[in-house]
Parts: structure tokens; sequence; C-alpha cells
């Protein structure tokens, strides 16, 4: 993890690729109730291909977390 | 606002969002995965306190996600004080202010894909959340001056917190490339 806190007291906070991938896998845990794995196996399964993104609770959430991992 | 380096655009990119929560009296951070290094042609996503949101007092918490992309700048649209091979440019962003008991005041969306009839901008709003109402693309700073009309806890008046987003917002509106719906493909 890097910092970077100039000018101003609001960090910057680079995650590790393994800070990244833990902080997705609570987001999906938190918002969806599933690991990151999971969450991950059925995007790419398409399960959410044809969704509402807003009709699938916690789902805009964790889709905004993806580029966290990929 | 541009940056030498794909490095440099993050920062110029991150710069006035952390100046801007600056005027809120909280904890907050930018939290961003860098993958590796910043490049060109690749989807990155800051968040606040790593997507845990912001504590902002009685008021509630305030949760904020971007996703930004780094692309090559056009020095046509931008000043010679402002110059740079590369910018970054916004591809979806979330904010959404809760009380304390975990009820929705507002949700603030932009998420082009996925079959939402809303590709646009727009906000949920109780007591029906399920409604898609159009707004226009909505800053970071606009949505943090949002929280100052419902009383978010600040570190400065309430003046200068507004002038203090209002200056940050200004360039921004002064080089975006689009304003109320964005250019197909996005």
């Amino acid at each position: 993890m890097t910092r970077d806190t100039a000018p101003c007291d609001v960090e910057i906070v680079e995650l590790s690729d393994a800070e990244a991938s833990a902080a997705f896998d609570q987001l999906a845990q938190r918002e969806m109730g599933i690991s990151g794995d999971e969450f991950l196996g059925r995007w790419d399964s398409g399960e959410w291909t044809d969704a509402d993104f807003d009709d699938v609770p916690g789902l805009v959430e964790v889709w905004m977390g993806l580029p966290l991992v990929r | 606002m541009p940056g030498r380096t794909p490095d440099d655009a993050v920062r110029a990119f991150l710069s006035p969002f952390q100046r801007g929560l600056k005027v809120l009296d909280g904890h907050a951070r930018l939290t961003v995965a860098k993958r590796g290094s910043y490049r060109k042609d690749q989807v990155y996503e800051w968040s606040l306190n790593s997507n845990g949101g912001m504590q902002l007092g009685q008021l509630g918490i305030f949760s904020a996600s971007m996703h930004f992309e780094i692309v090559d700048s056009d020095s046509t649209q931008h000043d010679a004080e402002h110059q740079g091979a590369f910018r970054c440019s916004t591809r979806a962003y979330n904010y959404k202010l809760s009380t304390p008991r975990g009820s929705d005041v507002w949700r603030l969306h932009w998420h082009p894909v996925g079959k939402s009839p809303a590709k646009e901008p727009h906000i949920h709003l109780p007591p029906d959340l399920d409604r898609h109402l159009p707004t226009g693309r909505i800053t970071f700073e606009k949505a943090l001056v949002w929280l100052i009309e419902y009383d978010a806890p600040l570190r400065v008046d309430r003046d200068e917190a507004v002038a203090v987003l209002a200056q940050e917002e200004a360039s921004h509106l002064l080089y975006r490339t689009w304003s109320e719906a964005p250019p197909a493909g996005r």
C-alpha cells in the first residue's frame, strides 16, 4: 500500500493487488452476500448480462469495484 | 487535467477530489488499485475509504466511487499551462448518502452498461428508489455541495466550503467533454 498525503490530509492510497483483491471480496460479501470469486464467476457466466443493474441489490456497487481486480 | 505521464494524469485527476473532500469533517481517503502501473485504455476505480464510505457525524454515510480511464489528451482542448500527453476520463460513478440506520437518502448513478433503461446519469430518491430520474452529469464536487445542503459537518465555514468546491469544479466544467448525456459508445 502506498500513500500520497501531500498537499492535504485526505490521502490517496494505492492498493497492492492483494489488498485490492481483499477489498473486492469484502465489497461483494457486504453488498451481495457472496465472495468476490463467486461474483466473478457469475459475472463471467453472463448471469447479469441482461439485468437492469438497479434491479439487483448491490450489483451497481460490486460492479463499480470490478477494476479492483480486472 | 492532463499529465505528462499516466501517473501524472491520475494525480491531476484525483487532486481536486482530495481538496474537495478536505472541507468535510470526517475521515476520508481515496483508494485506488493501480494494478501494477497506470496505463492507457485500462479502467480504474477510485472509491471513498475502499468502498466503505465516509461517516459524516449524525448525517450518515456518504459513499462514492468512480470509474476512470487514462486516454490521450487533445492539446487543442487545454490551454498552454495545462498540457500533457495523457488525461483521465470518467466512465461511471456512484454517489450515495445513507442515514445512520442505513436508509438511502439519495443515490446518484451513472453506469452505462447492462440492460438498465437509464444508461444516462440519474438519481434514485425515496420512497420509490426504483425510479430513474434523469439528472445530467453530476460532478463529485456537486455531490459534496449536496452534502453541505444536508448539513454535513464541515472543517471550514459553509461559505468557504462552497467556494472551495466551486473552484475545484470549475476546471472540470471548463474541460469536460459532455454534460447531459455521454457521447455514443460510452
